[in-house]
């Protein structure tokens, strides 16, 4: 089963047919090429791929890099 | 003849229809015409009201292809927009200053597919929409994403004009080009209707060709017959570069036709019936913009949806425009449907086509004829004939009328 970088990385591919080839952990949502907005999408969509509740996620909380949503996502699994 | 205003340049056609996907697509489509339409899909008929309904879709072909065009932020409007565009966009490779470059688009309900389907999301499954939903419906969206992918910093504009909303956009980018504020415009038309809310909608207005009164799906759109039973609804678009002629020569760049004509007029009558008056005023505007005579126009692609009030109300205005010497008629909404904000693009398209093939399209279905449009010379058949100027017309519900004449491309003599 593919972790959870690569099943992220999977999800921006499918939404936005972004060149996803050279992001790492460290890469910025921003470079990647997404806005607020698709950001605020993918969590959305992350949700539902990942099974997450990500509605408590503070404003100030918001991930800026690729590694930050792993984290998010798999501290998310872990506690529920 | 009254002197004509400057004409702009078709330097690249991009479309995505029922006929197919691609330029060429509909250029053999013409030559070899069939109706391309079906039923509407059985799950739809679960919804009250729901017509059972002929529909003119995409095939499975072009639906494969258009996968590449969505994506998160795209309804499929917008995704249809993409496709086409990018066919445009490539057979002109222009190159352009981007704040001289602009969007002119046309469509009737935007992004309707999503609209769709999040009434059902929140109403009906009752889970909170997505964040993209608001810029997927929003009317603009697809001339947005346009201009993003294009880099286009000029004039943004969006035509809401129903059934004239694309050849609206034509007109508007026309006088923009030639009024000197850009060299350059990225013009066209999507809609993506086919959804059963909507569809029922349409049911309501009793506009709509159903298996009750067609015995088949090839003659479910007769403009001009008296056995016409009612519109069919498509899906599709069709985008173009238009550019300046300076602009375009100074790139070396040839033209695959003009946009010489534009008239534009609205009845102010009543949302729904067409009035000959307004019309009439449409045609004859375009004619004197391009300075030209009713004699000179070689065909006429008729509006011609397949209703009577509007296949009549057509008749009329060409004989008054015409008299006694209206050119022949086509109405190719018998093979490609009615693509509502998108017709007018697709239609420019097919004049364009007309002009390359010196061929005037088939009508498929006219016969027996409506006594009231009898004296149109309407043929079955696709026929071969010396095309200068070609008129397209487009008249939407809200009486707005729009009248486009094309022009045959230039010898490259006649422009070096």
């Amino acid at each position: 089963m593919a972790n959870t970088f690569e099943r992220l990385i999977q999800l921006i591919n499918t939404q936005h047919h972004l060149d996803t080839s050279a992001v790492t952990p460290e890469t910025g949502l921003a470079d990647v090429g997404l806005d607020s907005l698709a950001v605020a999408e993918l969590l959305f969509s992350i949700e539902e791929e990942f099974g997450v509740d990500l509605g408590n996620v503070a404003p100030d909380a918001v991930p800026a890099t690729v590694g930050e949503i792993v984290t998010l996502i798999d501290s998310s699994r872990a506690a529920s | 003849m009254s002197s004509a205003s400057p004409a702009a340049w078709i330097t690249g056609i991009g479309t995505i229809g029922p006929q197919g996907s691609g330029w060429q697509a509909l250029c053999d489509a013409l030559q070899q015409p069939t109706a391309c339409f079906s039923h509407v899909p059985e799950s739809w008929l679960q919804y009250p009201g729901a017509p059972d309904a002929f529909i003119a879709s995409l095939n499975a072909e072009s639906e494969q292809e258009l996968r590449q065009f969505e994506s998160v932020s795209t309804d499929r409007a917008c995704a249809l927009a993409l496709r086409a565009a990018s066919e445009a966009w490539a057979q002109a490779a222009p190159a352009v200053d981007p704040r001289r470059a602009g969007v002119y688009w046309g469509t009737g309900m935007g992004g309707l597919h999503t609209t769709e389907s999040g009434y059902h999301r929140l109403l009906v499954d009752h889970a909170p929409l997505r964040p993209m939903t608001v810029v997927r419906i929003m009317g603009n969206s697809a001339a947005a994403q346009l201009a993003i992918q294009y880099k286009l910093q000029g004039p943004n504009h969006t035509y809401s004009v129903a059934c004239a909303s694309s050849a609206s956009a034509l007109g508007e980018a026309l006088l923009a080009l030639r009024a000197g504020r850009i060299d350059l415009a990225l013009v066209g038309g999507s809609e993506a209707m086919l959804a059963p809310g909507v569809m029922a909608a349409w049911g309501a207005l009793r506009v709509l060709s159903t298996r009750k009164t067609v015995e088949s799906a090839e003659l479910a759109c007769r403009p001009f017959s008296s056995k016409r039973s009612g519109l069919v609804i498509g899906e599709g678009a069709a985008a173009f570069v238009l550019e300046s002629p300076r602009h375009a020569m100074a790139r070396g760049a040839r033209p695959l036709a003009e946009l010489v004509g534009y008239g534009t007029s609205c009845d102010a009558a009543s949302l729904v019936h067409p009035q000959t008056a307004g019309q009439v005023y449409a045609i004859r505007q375009a004619l004197d913009d391009a300075g030209l005579q009713p004699q000179d126009i070689g065909t006429v692609n008729a509006h011609a949806t397949g209703t009577d009030a509007g296949d009549v109300a057509e008749a009329q205005a060409l004989e008054q425009v015409f008299g006694a010497a209206i050119p022949p008629v086509s109405a190719t909404k018998s093979q490609h449907g009615h693509l509502l904000g998108a017709a007018g693009a697709l239609e420019a398209a097919v004049c364009v086509a007309s002009l390359q093939q010196q061929l005037i399209p088939a009508t498929l279905g006219s016969e027996p004829r409506d006594e009231r449009c009898a004296r149109l010379d309407v043929s079955a058949h696709p026929r071969t004939a010396s095309l200068e100027y070609v008129l397209s017309n487009s008249f939407a519900f809200g009486g707005s009328n729009v009248s486009l004449i094309f022009k045959r491309a230039p010898s490259s003599q006649d422009t070096d």
